[in-house]
């Protein structure tokens, strides 16, 4: 128990929140200790903010721009079967069939207003898709130099695992962020997992602005993801329960702090993530005061 | 020009079919024909139409019509095929594949190119044919079948539903999305075929999830099984659904190629009384085994032995002699199965074991007993309902565990759901609302998740069934009406059902129009039901989903199919060829009877047809039960009679008959109580009470209830009651026979067997022949039959008797005994051995003491009295444990009387016994034992009065047995306590007596001892005569 949260194994445990989230409503994060960067407040991070001239894309169901929470879209892409059975990206495809994908657009839009938003379409039966689509269209997403591409989706299927650690890679050094949903279910799946990308599942309060970063790997932050009101399919609104919609909710604050510094890297991007979460920041903000003299970082409270 | 084949076919009209119909259609036809010639337009739409339609004559369709540029073809006509489907898919791929090589042509001649789109479906058409042999094929298939063609992409074919589940497992197929088709309301589901390569092996819908614990459990049990050569038994325990075969098959496939060899068996619910089909299941299904074992018998006597019993297990039916008894197919089974172990790792599966017969938990049991030594692991799979049945089954037993599984955690469970559900490798991350419903609903049941899962689509508004069993009806609801049909029919026929009965079943009910092959193929793919479809056996894939389709089936349908298929059967039975009339016909037709006797009675309650139903299905099961007893089961016997006197109709006069019959059964399983409940049932008549009356006395008798006064009272009341033909003359001779045995008189109770034996024999009766012949083969050795007689009739009976080592362990001790009386040592041993063999291989622990009181008696014979008295004092500890205290007392004289006769002193208690303890002693020999010993004793002490007052008691004792060796033994011991009292007068008067009984009883080995005796006191007594 006393072993430090990134030396832990992951729980198998999640009780109410989907699979590698955290119910902070009723049960507070543990503490760890911070080597604080005090300049980096979420006002510095954000203030002000729209996520103007930022490039947003979803990987996704495709996305209704008809759907009034969503509004037009920048570009709007599908990975289709061509007369030969190739796959290829039919770069006029509009709409989305399921919802799914215009559920996180939705997200990103009433976060960062002023991102231009890019849809494309890999989930081609429903919620569910070929791995095959799934690297066309990450391909396709990283070509076009989005700042950030949201991916509420992953595999379990190992045989995947190399070309989307390789395309996560990739991404990174070109700096365009991925921003991957956990698997809702206690199952290890890709590409959420990879280091190289910001993963995200679950936490069940309201704000959407609220997220925390979490200290035991493999999940790197817990955004709004439990009861999250969203667009769907045809028009319509639900209810809907996720770490599909923890993503987006990252992917926008990503997109608003991108837009007020423009030329964070995508490890830069992290370590503000970082210091602006909610269970960061409350301790940089409160504990100044509290520091020890000699010593910058903030004592482990166990 | 089409249907010309059809052409010498008579005018059939209007016959409503299944059939897959291939639509082809070619992409921009009339703009390209605007550019062209009409007479190169008609040569090119020659070459296109000599294509296709060879393409499709080639794969066994008929070109139906060319409509413009559009061809229309059926598959299915005038005969359907199973694989119809699949050959139209793979013409429909290779019209697509020579229209290429055709266009090649076209452009290098014409410059033009066609360009084609083909979609099959299937579905109920009505059929026609005109007079001079073209047909017509009209329905909303045909309709369907185009729309989905105009659908298609270029150069693709597309398919309907019905034919993608026909094909899935054959092609490759993908989904594309749901088709919004010109007048239809819901859009229709559509695949695209990607490529005629099979595709992998898709039997396992989701991985096994949340059972780790569970699979390792089995794997250590199996490998302690192997690597120290210990047997193991592991029960799986659970709920329907719960996923107890899945883990079972998971660690089958877990052990990998080098893994056991697999034999499984399965009981049936529905197959009562059918004790042993689980075990012929278990022999068929590793051929090779059997052959190898066959192999073996060539050499092995006992393998072949075996064999031959467990041959004879699956020829059940035919009446090729009785059949062998429940503790030598034991013996066989564990023969079998340790030859199988010597070789290398076995396992052995047991599936839903609750509703296995008593007798087959028994030699379950016995196997892990038996095999705790071998490589053998036993898995047995059972709902929890086992325990209720065996609440001790695996207790106490060294290697045998019971394994319960409990339904899956919550979090498992939204894994299983989600990967059932999981139509693709990527999946997105939202709430799925069906899952969630489905994860809540199913209660942890696997089954029970893929149900609901099934039943939900994608719509998981709809509210859910609440049970299990509703689940299934609710499946069973979304089948096509054809398919359900078939369903229902196979549930009928049994939960492993043989395709031709289903065929029968079609048959009868006028329904051969319907494509059975493919609805099969279908309900497979459904996972309704497993089997190849080379193989003509097929089972339902859960046992309770079996169970539901019957329930769901109206019964008026279940009552002619039974019917039917009862009919099939006993035809089946009445041809004699093997093939034909296999062990499931015979099995199942007390089965069909008796069920739609049952429907029959609630249906048509007072139909005379009922009642004929109901003589028929007595008869079949009274025939069953007949064969179970044959084979000593007695409780599947029990039950089969209980279930052939409720089948009876009311006042059928057979009904006292079979609740004597069952009354039996039950004394014979020691159950006293019902078998005289059995017999209250028994309805009062005239000619009732007198044999149910003996069978009473008969049931208290064997239970020790009776005095021989009582018996003899009983038989003077009855007796002038028996008319001269009456049945119950066979019982009432036995009741005496039992009476003069209780008195120690075995030769009345011979000569009032053979009476018994007459009349079954005058009846017909067999059981009861051989229940008679095996008693009376003991009372030669007791009675006062001479030995050569009794040996004689010993050598019949083992001929008789020869396939029933039960009876041998009696008849071979029987003659054991009779070759001592005859000298013949070196051979009475032997045959002792040989029956100490068998009653150790049939596990038949009531024989060791008889056995062990023989062997005393031969080395006493023989003079070994140390040898003698170990025997007997054997015995006597069986006994004791056994909480047998007369039986203790006689052996204990036995005992103290072999010590004697080997010099040693009388041992305690007998010394010191007063004449009153020594008259209390009611049994004549141990009474009479007893007194000698004490007189023995008395004569040490110089107390000749008392001597004399003894031996008078002593014979009298003896004198009311008619065992004359007996008689001779305690005469001979008089003469010897006399002679060491000093009265050689009175000894000479008891040897003389000893000589006489042993020369009647002809027991030549020790006449000579006896008559050295007598010599001597002659001698002695003339000495003394002389000298005085």
């Amino acid at each position: 128990v006393d072993t430090l949260p990134w030396l832990r194994r992951p729980p198998s445990r999640f009780p109410g929140v989907p699979a590698w989230g955290a119910a902070t409503s009723s049960l507070p994060l543990e503490d760890f200790a911070i080597s604080p960067l005090p300049e980096i407040t979420q006002e510095w991070a954000w203030g002000g903010a729209d996520g103007g001239g930022v490039r947003v894309c979803v990987v996704d169901t495709g996305v209704d721009e008809e759907h009034p929470r969503v509004g037009q879209l920048d570009q709007s892409a599908a990975v289709v079967v061509d007369e030969h059975g190739a796959l290829t990206i039919d770069e006029q495809m509009r709409g989305d069939p399921v919802g799914h994908g215009t559920a996180c657009a939705g997200i990103i839009r009433s976060i960062a207003p002023g991102a231009a938003l890019s849809s494309i379409r890999v989930l081609t039966r429903g919620k569910y898709g070929t791995g095959e689509a799934l690297l066309k269209g990450l391909s396709w997403a990283i070509e076009q130099d989005f700042d950030v591409v949201n991916l509420s989706l992953s595999t379990r299927l190992p045989a995947l695992e190399p070309k989307l650690r390789e395309l996560a890679d990739h991404a990174f050094f070109r700096r365009t962020v991925l921003v991957v949903s956990a698997h809702n279910m206690p199952v290890r799946s890709y590409p959420w997992s990879f280091s190289s990308v910001l993963s995200v599942a679950s936490h069940d309060e309201a704000d959407p602005m609220t997220y925390y970063y979490n200290a035991a790997p493999p999940v790197d932050f817990y955004a709004r993801g439990v009861r999250v009101k969203v667009a769907w399919a045809h028009g319509a609104e639900r209810v809907n329960t996720g770490n599909s919609f923890a993503a987006p909710h990252l992917a926008a604050i990503c997109a608003l702090i991108l837009s007020k510094h423009r030329w964070l890297t995508p490890f830069q991007l992290k370590a503000v993530l970082f210091m602006a979460a909610s269970n960061v920041a409350a301790h940089t903000i409160e504990s100044p005061g509290k520091e020890p003299a000699d010593h910058d970082d903030l004592p482990l409270d166990v | 020009m089409c249907g010309a084949a059809l052409a010498a076919r008579s005018a059939n009209e209007n016959v409503r079919r299944h059939v897959v119909v291939l639509f082809a259609d070619l992409e921009g036809f009339t703009s390209m024909s605007q550019g062209l010639d009409p007479e190169l337009l008609r040569a090119i739409m020659d070459r296109y139409f000599r294509l296709t339609a060879q393409v499709i004559w080639r794969y066994g369709g008929l070109t139906e019509k060319f409509i413009g540029d559009a061809v229309m073809a059926v598959f299915g006509m005038p005969v359907a095929r199973e694989n119809d489907a699949l050959r139209a898919v793979q013409a429909a791929s290779d019209i697509i594949d020579e229209l290429d090589l055709l266009n090649v042509e076209l452009d290098r001649e014409y410059g033009i190119k066609l360009a084609i789109r083909v979609a099959v479906h299937s579905g109920p058409v009505s059929a026609s044919y005109d007079a001079g042999g073209d047909f017509r094929v009209v329905g909303d298939t045909v309709n369907t079948a185009s729309r989905l063609q105009s659908a298609a992409p270029l150069r693709q074919v597309l398919v309907g539903e019905p034919v993608a589940q026909a094909v899935r497992s054959r092609v490759q197929l993908e989904a594309v999305p749901p088709l919004s088709l010109k007048g239809k309301g819901a859009p229709a589901r559509a695949w695209r075929l990607v490529s005629l390569d099979a595709p992998g092996d898709t039997t396992s819908r989701a991985p096994l999830i949340g059972r780790d614990v569970e699979l390792l459990q089995l794997r250590q049990a199996y490998d302690r099984a192997l690597q120290r050569g210990r047997g193991c038994m592991v029960t799986l325990l659970g709920p329907p659904g719960i996923g107890k075969s899945r883990l079972a098959a998971a660690f089958q496939a877990s052990l990998g190629e080098r893994g056991p060899v697999v034999l499984s068996g399965q009981a049936i619910s529905y197959g009562q009384g059918v004790t042993y089909r689980p075990i012929v299941e278990l022999l068929e299904s590793a051929p090779g085994t059997w052959a190898a074992f066959a192999s073996k018998g060539v050499t092995d006597p006992a393998a072949a032995r075996a064999q031959a019993c467990l041959a004879g297990l699956s020829r059940e039916g035919d009446t090729g002699g009785p059949e062998a008894e429940v503790e030598e197919i034991a013996w066989a089974l564990r023969a079998f199965v340790a030859s199988v172990a010597e070789r290398g790792p076995l396992l052995l599966v047991w599936e839903d074991l609750h509703w296995a017969e008593p007798t087959l938990l028994d030699v379950i049991e016995y196997l892990g007993d038996e095999l705790s030594d071998s490589p053998v692991m036993q898995l047995c799979v059972a709902r929890p309902e086992l325990l209720d049945l065996r609440p001790a089954w695996s207790g106490g037993r060294v290697g045998a565990v019971n394994l319960e599984l409990a339904p899956l955690t919550t979090d498992e469970t939204l894994v299983l759901v989600g990967e059932l559900r999981q139509r693709g490798d990527v999946v997105a991350h939202d709430d799925d609302e069906v899952c969630a419903l489905v994860a809540s609903a199913c209660e942890g049941n696997p089954l029970f998740a893929e149900l609901m899962l099934d039943i939900a689509g994608d719509r998981g508004s709809q509210p859910m069934p609440q049970t299990i069993q509703a689940l299934f009806a609710a499946r069973l609801d979304q089948l096509d009406v054809d398919d359900r049909l078939v369903l229902e029919m196979a549930a009928v026929a049994g939960r492993d059902f043989l395709v031709p009965d289903v065929e029968h079943a079609l048959l009868a009910d006028a329904r051969s129009d319907i494509d059975l092959g493919s609805s099969l193929d279908r309900l497979r793919r459904m996972r309704l039901v497993t089997g190849n479809r080379l193989s003509i056996r097929h089972s339902f894939a859960q046992a309770f989903g079996r169970d539901t389709a019957y329930e769901m089936t109206a019964k008026r349908n279940r009552l002619r199919w039974h019917l039917a298929l009862a009919d099939r059967a006993t035809a089946a039975e009445a041809t004699s060829h093997p093939q034909l009339a296999g062990p499931r016909n015979a099995d199942l037709l007390p089965y069909h009877l008796e069920a739609a006797l049952t429907l029959s009675r609630e249906l048509h309650p007072n139909s005379p047809a009922s009642g004929e139903l109901g003589r028929r299905a007595t008869a079949a099961l009274t025939e069953q039960a007949m064969c179970a007893m044959d084979r000593r089961d007695l409780r599947a016997a029990a039950g089969l009679f209980e279930r052939a006197v409720r089948a009876l109709p009311a006042g059928d006069p057979r009904q006292h008959e079979l609740a004597i019959r069952l009354s039996d059964t039950w004394l014979d399983i020691g159950d006293r109580d019902r078998a005289h409940a059995a017999l209250g049932n028994a309805p009062g008549g005239d000619r009732l009470p007198v044999e149910v009356e003996i069978q009473r006395e008969l049931i208290d008798l064997r239970h020790g209830l009776c005095t021989p006064e009582h018996i003899l009272e009983v038989e003077q009341r009855i007796e002038p009651r028996i008319a001269h033909d009456d049945p119950a003359w066979c019982r009432f001779h036995q009741l005496r026979a039992h009476r003069h045995l209780m008195n120690e008189r075995a030769g009345a109770a011979d000569a009032s067997l053979a009476a018994a034996l007459e009349r079954a024999q005058a009846m017909g009766d067999s059981y009861q022949q051989r229940r008679i012949l095996r008693t009376s083969s003991q009372l030669t050795l007791w009675g006062p039959t001479p030995v050569p007689e009794g040996l004689q009739r010993c050598s019949e009976l083992a001929c008789l008797f020869a396939d029933s080592r039960v009876s041998l362990v009696t008849i071979l001790s029987t003659t054991g005994g009779l070759l001592a009386f005859d000298g013949q040592f070196a051979e009475a041993r032997e045959r002792l051995a040989t029956a100490a063999a068998y009653a150790a291989d049939l596990r038949m622990r009531g024989a060791d003491v008889g056995l062990a009181h023989l062997q005393g008696m031969v080395e006493s014979i023989v003079g070994e009295h140390r040898a003698a008295a170990d025997h007997f004092s054997r015995a006597r500890s069986i006994l004791r444990t056994a909480g047998n205290a007369n039986g203790v007392a006689l052996l204990d004289a036995y005992t103290a009387r072999e010590l004697v006769a080997a010099g040693g002193p009388v041992p305690a208690p007998y010394p010191a016994m007063t004449d009153d303890e020594v008259a209390a002693i009611s049994d004549p020999r141990t009474g009479a034992l007893t007194a000698v010993l004490c007189a023995r004793a008395a004569a040490g002490a110089g107390d000749v009065d008392r001597v004399r007052s003894l031996v008078e008691w002593v014979r009298a004792l003896a004198g009311r047995t008619d065992d004359l060796y007996f008689q001779g033994t305690v005469h001979q011991d008089i003469a010897g306590t006399l002679v060491a009292a000093g009265r050689l007068d009175e000894a000479l008067v008891a040897a003389t007596a000893a000589r006489e009984r042993y020369r009647a009883k002809g027991v030549r080995a020790v006449l000579p001892r006896a008559d050295d005796l007598v010599s001597q006191l002659e001698r002695a007594l003339r000495q003394e005569t002389g000298g005085g």
